[in-house]
């Protein structure tokens, strides 16, 4: 039979029953991912949408991925390690109708928060599938309400640590564990109820494969689903290939390690060797709070960047996944030892982690390496109590979120929020917050300058205001990348980074570092800058008529239209375009050499410095006690 | 005389239906001519005021009904080629625009360019003015500042202003006062409002559907002005109607005062075609409505009698804002291209062959095989059959497309292939399907599939069967379900009030039947005006609300009747149970928080039964044979062909056959059962 397929596997399928079963595995991760998100009660599944969807199979070596719906970019690549777990401690007791669950950090779950539930699938009493989906719970029952806690000291501060734990017994729900676990965390009735919702959505996936096991048999759905992971990993190595082999070293820093210590280094050495990559992190010391991270942290952040270096149509399974892995140095804030706290791993420092990767790889292609992206930060939770009817409120904002990193060929995207989500978070309307808590919002726009420049400019950031009209209001963020802002490559210049004050009545302002806990007084105000993504490209390349749009909008200053776009423009509304000033002006500044990453230096972010007056003063992650011995 | 027209317009054809009060009816196709829209229209009345042997004139004499939907809104949005509009805002949210939620789609392309903003930010301009979420005046309206932006607008020869501003749901006066300063510099622009559009919470969606309706308004504000004339120079004594997002139609004036109904009108015509057809099956509220075109394949559905509805569609990335006839769309129709990708997998879609160049056997130098070139191949549709023989498909040019880019790449021999590209835009479809049913907690199997368009017929059978569908109509007049469905769809306008409140609060009964009633009287009022009487207007009211602290909002039909604690006891029952149905629990200790109050105000007259004049006598004989490819069996079998013109009603034929009418060629697969219905549909009950 004449055929160009290379791979000779994959010609033993036939192509149209190949396409069909794709299709339906795809569909059944969409119809979970959806029944999780219609069914779950709080807003952190629901609306910010920190959760995801995957089936594994169960093959001799241990499970491997068959597909994982588009959700959250930082649950790639860390499942197949906890599922081991399940499978080394139950063993020959993994039965039809079981369902497990387990959230340990130190056996391969990314962080406590995220609670795990896999569902094994039997088809003619043999067990082929896992059906798996992990939520991210408003609470775990730690030292303080909040799921993350960064202080915390050790992993015994941040709530309930489930290790692979039986759920479900052959269909029938142990009423004994569900109790134990809500009994150890906060809101029961909430948790329950996204407990429930995950439980649904393994079992949608579950009937959905049971089915197509019907259709075609189970053992030809097997080997379709062993098909289809050669087939991915037959187009990602040819993709890898184009990748030069080589071993590339990036370095960032992250603003801090949440309990003192800043601009701690992130380093990272890929070493790529023909369809392999192998990414080895090393870093300043670990945490003595949270910001640990672990390896399903590592897995994934060393996994993402690889996975949109090619073709977002290659389906996401094992037979790409197996390509990439990831260990760190001991003795580093990228590897957290038993037993350390690690609750904020999925940001901190996962963000820097990711970017590192693009940073190491910028030299070998630079066509494929976006620019740095906001990083967590810019996520507000506000509380207190309404002093017109006594009642406590609080919630966790999206509004202020930050852009993304430019792209060759794309500008930024703003309301990123946190490159974990790389875009999957979703932010309330301005009138719906208003209208549930006793704030207002003052503003909330672009900031002129907040990004990066470059042949392709980053997504905006913008300038937030929030005040408390009915009595006082907690304020507790988390998070980084304002020290240290989103990183330029490829000649593009790096963001703004940004921050956080509060304003006194007096007019004096308390700026604090994106990390902390603080108190809003009534007549006082939030207000956060949230950084745009960095610049992609010389931006002397960039099309000097999309320049001149962006100053006449407020993207960008005047000056950053003359000294770094070389962009020179009239002074009237629609600031025509100087041709022949534009054309000397970028004829000087091309003779400035840009590096390939910018910057260079840790704590290069200059926001504070610029915004910071006479009477301000500034607190490194304060805690309410402090701010109110202070002041 | 009361004959009812419908003309939709889309991207190929430009179908016209007319219904005659005897119940016959016709269909007729053309060519879209989208540099001349109207010209199409008078060559579509023309075609089928020949089939009737009269004049364009006296048909238009005729008519009582004469829907239109148009395209030219959507296309405007989709091209960007529309006016320079600007907007103003209350300072400090100019970006309300750019930011919208989140939620970047694709989230492993870096690549993706974000589509630009509607209006550029320099034309978006932030007036001082600020209301509070209670209504309070927290900061008065800066008439200076507005007298400014608009004179600054004006410079830049704006062709339409929108207004936006903060709160304007709960006190439109700063956004009234600053509309009369902008009119008052700019008399000849459009001034729109957004407590006008989109009297809802939520001000990405109000200003999103404020502007669309800015950018749209001036473009289709002459186009169906010049069509309201030519209708009217053509001898039609009554106004004619345009297509809505919502499945209603409603009068010229009507529409200019909410542009943005007009978006995305022509599918949302097809819940009405559906209704209207299956009073027959088994479940006649119950449908499942699909239009295999030439591009795309939509889907909508009837649950319970109503059309289900979003207020979250987007059109060009841009949210709509208003409610609308929910309708997925996802590209797979006649034009859809088969291709084989770098993992040497077969794949069909979602690029389309459109109508130039088309697919390779329209021989108009389309040289990728499409959907119809496989259709073709496997014997499915007859060369000389397609548009009632008006335009031959060129057999040898198909294969030779399916050879050289499917069958010799892959191994396969070229009718192999063809099933293969058959199977997978089934495959697709079925998806699609799924999405809007199982994914929605709706039992597929609960319900009859509506089929429509001109690809529809060749594969509703098989769709229906691999979401274990028992039956399928396929209407006589499937090549142009939408522009029926316009012919026989209700005027309709709707309105909504912001009235936050809780079930169990205090005073809320007085609070909401005063909001009803005044919502009812502007219904009734408006409805008199089109010249519908009391027995022909008819009301549904709706709550939008979600249990306090929730995220998702759910809508539930409300009874008829006065307001009062009884009521709205009952409220939280069905409040409880739909939320158990859609969301699988409910909260039933917990009251609804109540946001959106709607009311929906349709007036209608009943549309003729369609019937065919002859009844069957049991002589329906095939005229001819040919081998055909048949999914239910993965195999090619020998086929009987029947003409559509020769069936009559009570028929009954079964598979494997193939019917070819005039605008679609139905597929019957070995043992199910086509039987004609009265109105000279095509019933088939799946053989599962």
């Amino acid at each position: 039979m004449a055929t160009v397929m290379q791979d000779e596997s994959i010609s033993d399928f036939d192509p149209i029953t190949f396409s069909v079963i794709r299709n339906r595995f795809e569909a059944i991760g969409q119809e979970m991912t959806l029944a999780m998100e219609q069914t779950a009660w709080t807003s952190v599944i629901a609306l910010a949408r920190d959760y995801s969807c995957m089936i594994y199979d169960a093959h001799e070596t241990g499970p491997r991925q068959v597909t994982m719906a588009e959700c959250l970019p930082i649950h790639c690549n860390s499942i197949r390690t906890l599922l081991m777990e399940v499978v080394a401690t139950f063993e020959d007791d993994i039965h039809d109708g079981d369902v497990y669950m387990a959230n340990d950090p130190y056996r391969g779950n990314t962080h406590v928060p995220d609670l795990v539930t896999a569902q094994p699938v039997f088809v003619n009493g043999k067990h082929v599938f896992w059906t798996v989906a992990r939520g991210h719970q408003l609470d775990c029952g730690a030292a303080e309400a909040s799921s993350i806690v960064p202080a915390a000291r050790t992993i015994f501060q941040e709530g309930i640590v489930i290790p692979p734990t039986k759920l479900v017994d052959r269909g029938k729900e142990r009423h004994d564990i569900v109790a134990l676990y809500l009994s150890n965390v906060r809101y029961r009735d909430a948790l329950h109820g996204d407990l429930r919702a995950q439980l649904g959505a393994c079992g949608v996936a579950r009937k959905g494969l049971i089915e197509l096991c019907e259709q075609y048999g189970r053992d030809e759905v097997m080997r379709y689903s062993d098909g289809l992971m050669d087939y991915a990993d037959h187009r990602a190595t040819e993709q890898f290939k184009n990748i030069p082999d080589g071993v590339y070293f990036g370095e960032t820093w992250t603003d801090t390690d949440g309990n003192g210590a800043v601009d701690v280094p992130i380093k990272a050495t890929v070493t790529k060797k023909g369809a392999d990559i192998q990414v080895q992190y090393d870093g300043g010391p670990p945490s003595t709070g949270s910001f640990n991270a672990t390896h399903a942290v590592r897995m994934a952040t060393a996994t993402i960047p690889f996975l949109y270096y090619i073709d977002p149509d290659i389906p996401h399974n094992h037979g790409v996944l197996q390509h990439i892995t990831a260990d760190a140095e001991s003795g580093t804030i990228c590897k957290a030892e038993y037993p350390a706290a690690c609750g904020g791993a999925t940001t901190n420092p996962a963000d820097p982690m990711h970017e590192v990767i693009n940073i190491a790889m910028a030299e070998a292609i630079p066509d494929l390496v976006p620019a740095g992206s906001c990083h967590a930060g810019h996520l507000p939770n506000f509380s207190g109590i309404d002093n017109r009817n006594g009642k406590e409120w609080g919630c966790m904002l999206f509004t202020s979120m930050g852009g993304s990193g430019a792209a060759k060929g794309a500008d930024g995207w703003p309301m990123i929020g946190t490159i974990a989500g790389m875009g999957g978070l979703t932010s309330a309307s301005i009138e719906e917050t208003e209208l549930l808590y006793p704030l207002r919002i003052d503003f909330n726009e672009v900031e002129t300058d907040s990004i990066g420049l470059g042949q392709w400019i980053g997504g905006a950031g913008t300038r937030t205001r929030y005040r408390p009209i009915a009595g006082e209001m907690e304020a507790v963020s988390f998070g980084e990348g304002s020290r240290n802002p989103p990183h330029g490559v490829n000649g593009g210049t790096m963001s703004a980074g940004g921050g956080i004050y509060i304003e006194h009545t007096d007019g004096k302002r308390t700026f604090t570092s994106v990390a902390g806990q603080t108190m809003v007084r009534e007549g006082e105000s939030w207000t956060g800058y949230s950084s745009g993504g960095g610049g992609w490209g010389h931006p002397c390349d960039r099309d000097a008529e999309l320049v001149r749009r962006n100053l006449r909008d407020g993207i960008i200053s005047e000056e950053s239209a003359r000294d770094i776009f070389g962009v020179i423009c009239k002074d009237d509304f629609e600031r025509t375009l100087d041709v022949a000033a534009t054309e000397k002006r970028r004829q000087e500044l091309r003779k400035i050499e840009r590096p390939m990453i910018d910057p260079t230096e840790p704590g290069a972010g200059k926001w504070m410095d610029r915004n910071v007056r006479e009477g301000d003063r500034y607190l490194e992650a304060p805690t309410i006690a402090e701010h109110f011995n202070d002041n | 005389m009361s004959n009812r027209i419908g003309i939709d317009i889309g991207g190929t054809f430009t179908d016209v239906v007319l219904l005659q009060d005897n119940g016959q009816f016709h269909v007729y196709k053309e060519d879209s001519t989208p540099d001349e829209p109207l010209r199409a229209i008078n060559q579509g009345l023309a075609g089928i005021a020949a089939e009737i042997d009269t004049s364009v004139e006296s048909l238009l004499k005729s008519t009582e009904f004469l829907v239109h939907g148009q395209t030219m809104a959507t296309n405007a949005l989709i091209q960007r080629n529309g006016p320079v509009v600007g907007l103003l805002c209350t300072e400090g949210f100019r970006d309300v625009l750019h930011l919208g939620r989140g939620a970047k789609p694709e989230r492993f392309n870096v690549h993706l360019q974000k589509p630009e903003d509607f209006i550029p930010r320099y034309l978006r301009l932030g007036i001082p003015e600020r209301i509070g979420a209670d209504g309070t005046i927290v900061k008065a309206l800066d008439e200076d500042a507005v007298r400014e932006a608009a004179r600054a607008l004006g410079q830049h020869d704006v062709k339409a202003v929108a207004v936006a501003f903060l709160w304007s749901i709960v006190d439109a006066s700063h956004e009234k006062r600053a509309a009369e300063i902008v009119q008052e510099e700019l008399p000849q622009v459009d001034v729109i409002c957004s407590s006008d559009i989109l009297p809802e919470i939520r001000e990405w969606e109000r200003t999103s559907s404020t502007i669309l309706s800015a950018y749209i308004a001036p473009i289709i504000g002459d186009y169906l002005r010049a069509f309201e004339a030519e209708m009217a120079k053509g001898g039609m004594p009554y106004r004619p109607l345009i297509m809505q997002v919502n499945g209603g139609c409603a009068a010229v004036p009507d529409l200019l005062a909410r542009p943005v109904n007009a978006v995305a009108s022509g599918p949302a015509a097809g819940p009405a075609a559906g209704a209207h057809y299956a009073s027959t099956t088994k479940s006649p509220d119950r449908l499942i409505v699909v239009d295999m075109g030439g591009t795309s394949f939509d889907v909508c559905l009837l649950r319970d009698g109503e059309a289900v509805m979003s207020s979250d569609i987007k059109v060009a990335n841009q949210p709509i804002g208003v409610n609308g006839v929910e309708v997925l769309s996802v590209g797979a129709g006649g034009g859809s291209i088969a291709w084989i990708d770098s993992g040497n997998s077969l794949r069909v879609g979602p690029r389309s062959a459109g109508s130039q160049p088309g697919p390779a056997c329209y021989g108009r130098g389309g040289v990728e095989p499409a959907v119809t070139d496989a259709n073709l191949v496997t014997g499915r549709m007859a060369a000389g059959a397609f548009l009632g023989g008006r335009r031959a498909l060129d057999m040898d040019l198909a294969v030779k497309a399916i050879e050289s880019y499917i069958a010799t790449p892959l191994g396969l021999d070229v009718n192999t292939a063809a099933a293969g590209i058959v199977t997978i835009v089934n495959s697709n479809m079925a998806t699609a399907i799924r999405a809007v049913s199982i994914e929605r907690g709706i039992d597929p199997r609960d319900y009859v599939m509506v089929a429509g368009g001109g690809a529809g017929g060749l594969h509703a059978a098989e769709l229906a069967r691999m979401l274990n569908i028992g039956e399928v109509l396929i209407p006589r007049s499937a090549g142009g379900l939408c522009a029926f469905g316009m012919a026989v769809t209700p005027v309709r306008h709707d309105y909504v009030r912001l009235a936050h409140c809780y079930s169990n609060g205090d005073g809320v009964p007085d609070r909401i039947n005063g909001v009803f009633k005044e919502l009812m009287d502007e219904g009734r009022a408006h409805l008199e005006s089109d010249g519908f009487n009391a027995s022909e207007i008819h009301f549904t009211r709706h709550l939008e609300g979600r249990y306090p602290g929730q995220v998702h909002n759910l809508t539930v039909p409300l009874p008829d009747g006065e307001i009062d604690d009884k009521f709205l006891r009952k409220l939280e029952t069905e409040f409880h149970a739909e939320h158990d149905k859609r969301f699988t629990y409910a909260m039933r200790d917990q009251p609804v928080e109540c946001l959106h109050w709607r009311v929906t105000a349709t007036g209608s007259r009943p549309a003729p039964e369609g019937r065919l004049a002859r009844q069957s006598d049991g002589s329906i004989k095939p005229t001819g044979h040919r081998t055909a490819y048949m999914a239910s069996v993965n195999s090619e079998v020998t086929t009987e062909i029947y003409q559509g013109d020769d069936l009559a009603a009570g028929d009954k034929i079964t598979g494997p056959a193939i019917v070819e009418f005039a605008t679609t060629t139905v597929v019957v697969n070995p043992d199910d059962v086509l039987v004609v219905q009265a109105d000279g549909s095509s019933l088939l009950t799946i053989a599962l």
